[in-house]
């Protein structure tokens, strides 16, 4: 590998890293709810959503579970369980996807 | 004879599973009892009866969806852990009993208060109460009136209530539901019976999305998306798994065979 390829590469994983630890400031304390919404908005077109659309709901939905994690009880108890909820239906897509273009 | 044959076979396969069971027949539910959940998680904690929560009443507005997803209630009795405070906070039966909220013109009533006075509890014993109320049984057998009759369950046909238009269920709460696109509608389908003579179930697919959204049944209830992967039997459905989760506990009941088992032979 060279060194540029290799610079690339750390500075990916560095910005990746980042995007998974700093949900919660990027969104601010009502953003991730319009977030929330966005995410699980296609679950009703979950079967055409491609794999690599699948993985990045998937990711949004890790994200997202963070930022929940840090409210308060009630609200953290309701959003979990829909975030669950849409969040399992794209997993449960995604297997069903993937699977589909082993078997071709 | 086949068929006297294929319901003796029913009826002792019934009643061997109830002798295996502890040999107690379970009571069957007074129409405007069926689907009724007592949830008592905190309330005797709180020094005051539990909540018996009535299904009909809900259903006749709302989809099973609005509850069950939007606002994040669980699909078995006391699996949500609801509290006061969350109510008061505007979540669970909160999120409609606010006070403000309104169902056509009709205001909702409020629900919890974390502390109340001795004349706000009479507001509690609106939903926590054990006793017996003529006056919600006298509104049930109004609605009844108004509605297409079915032999099971709560004598309401609420498939084809919502077919005939006696029905219109509120789908979207402002504000909580989240803004989807249009569904892909759902073809029905059938599943092949494993009981010779028994006709195939002709599954409404289009019926069960409009009402319960795609994330409801699947992966928590369905595994499987491809016709038949999901294997279960009748036991396991009276056991309270897959159709059963639902259905006996507040859809009509599994023992009404022909509407499901529904394919013209």
């Amino acid at each position: 590998m060279t060194t540029l390829a290799r610079k690339l590469r750390s500075a990916a994983l560095a910005g990746a890293l980042c995007l998974w630890l700093l949900p919660e400031g990027a969104w601010g304390e009502e953003g991730w709810r319009a977030e929330f919404d966005a995410t699980c908005a296609q679950t009703n077109d979950a079967m055409s959503l491609s794999v690599q659309e699948l993985n990045q709901l998937l990711g949004r939905c890790a994200a997202l579970e963070k930022v929940i994690d840090t409210q308060e009880e009630s609200l953290r108890k309701v959003y979990l369980k829909r975030l669950q909820l849409c969040r399992n239906l794209y997993a449960y897509v995604l297997e069903y996807k993937k699977n589909e273009q082993g078997s071709k | 004879m086949k068929r006297i044959f294929l319901v003796c076979t029913i009826l002792l396969a019934g009643s061997s599973l109830l002798w295996a069971a502890g040999g107690s027949k379970k009571k069957k539910p007074l129409p405007y009892d069926f689907g009724s959940v007592t949830i008592s998680n905190y309330s005797q904690q709180a020094g005051i009866p539990p909540v018996v929560f009535d299904h009909w009443v809900h259903r006749k507005s709302y989809t099973c969806r609005v509850c069950h997803v939007d606002i994040g209630f669980g699909m078995t009795a006391n699996s949500t852990k609801i509290r006061a405070a969350d109510n008061a906070k505007g979540y669970f039966c909160g999120t409609c009993h606010n006070g403000k909220s309104q169902l056509g013109k009709a205001k909702i009533f409020d629900s919890c208060a974390t502390t109340f006075s001795r004349e706000e509890y009479n507001r509690c014993l609106k939903c926590h109460s054990l006793e017996r109320d003529p006056a919600k049984e006298e509104a049930f057998f109004q609605f009844l009136a108004k509605m297409p009759k079915e032999t099971f369950g709560n004598g309401i046909n609420w498939e084809k209530a919502e077919e005939i238009g006696a029905l219109k269920l509120v789908d979207q709460l402002e504000g909580v539901s989240v803004k989807k696109s249009g569904m892909k509608i759902q073809g029905d389908f059938a599943l092949k019976s494993k009981v010779d003579g028994m006709p195939d179930i002709i599954f409404s697919h289009a019926k069960h999305t409009v009402w319960n959204g795609c994330e409801l049944c699947h992966p928590d209830i369905f595994v499987g998306i491809k016709k038949g992967a999901s294997k279960y039997s009748m036991i396991e459905l009276f056991d309270g798994k897959y159709c059963g989760v639902c259905h006996d506990k507040v859809a009509f009941p599994q023992t009404d065979c022909k509407r499901c088992h529904a394919k013209p032979v």
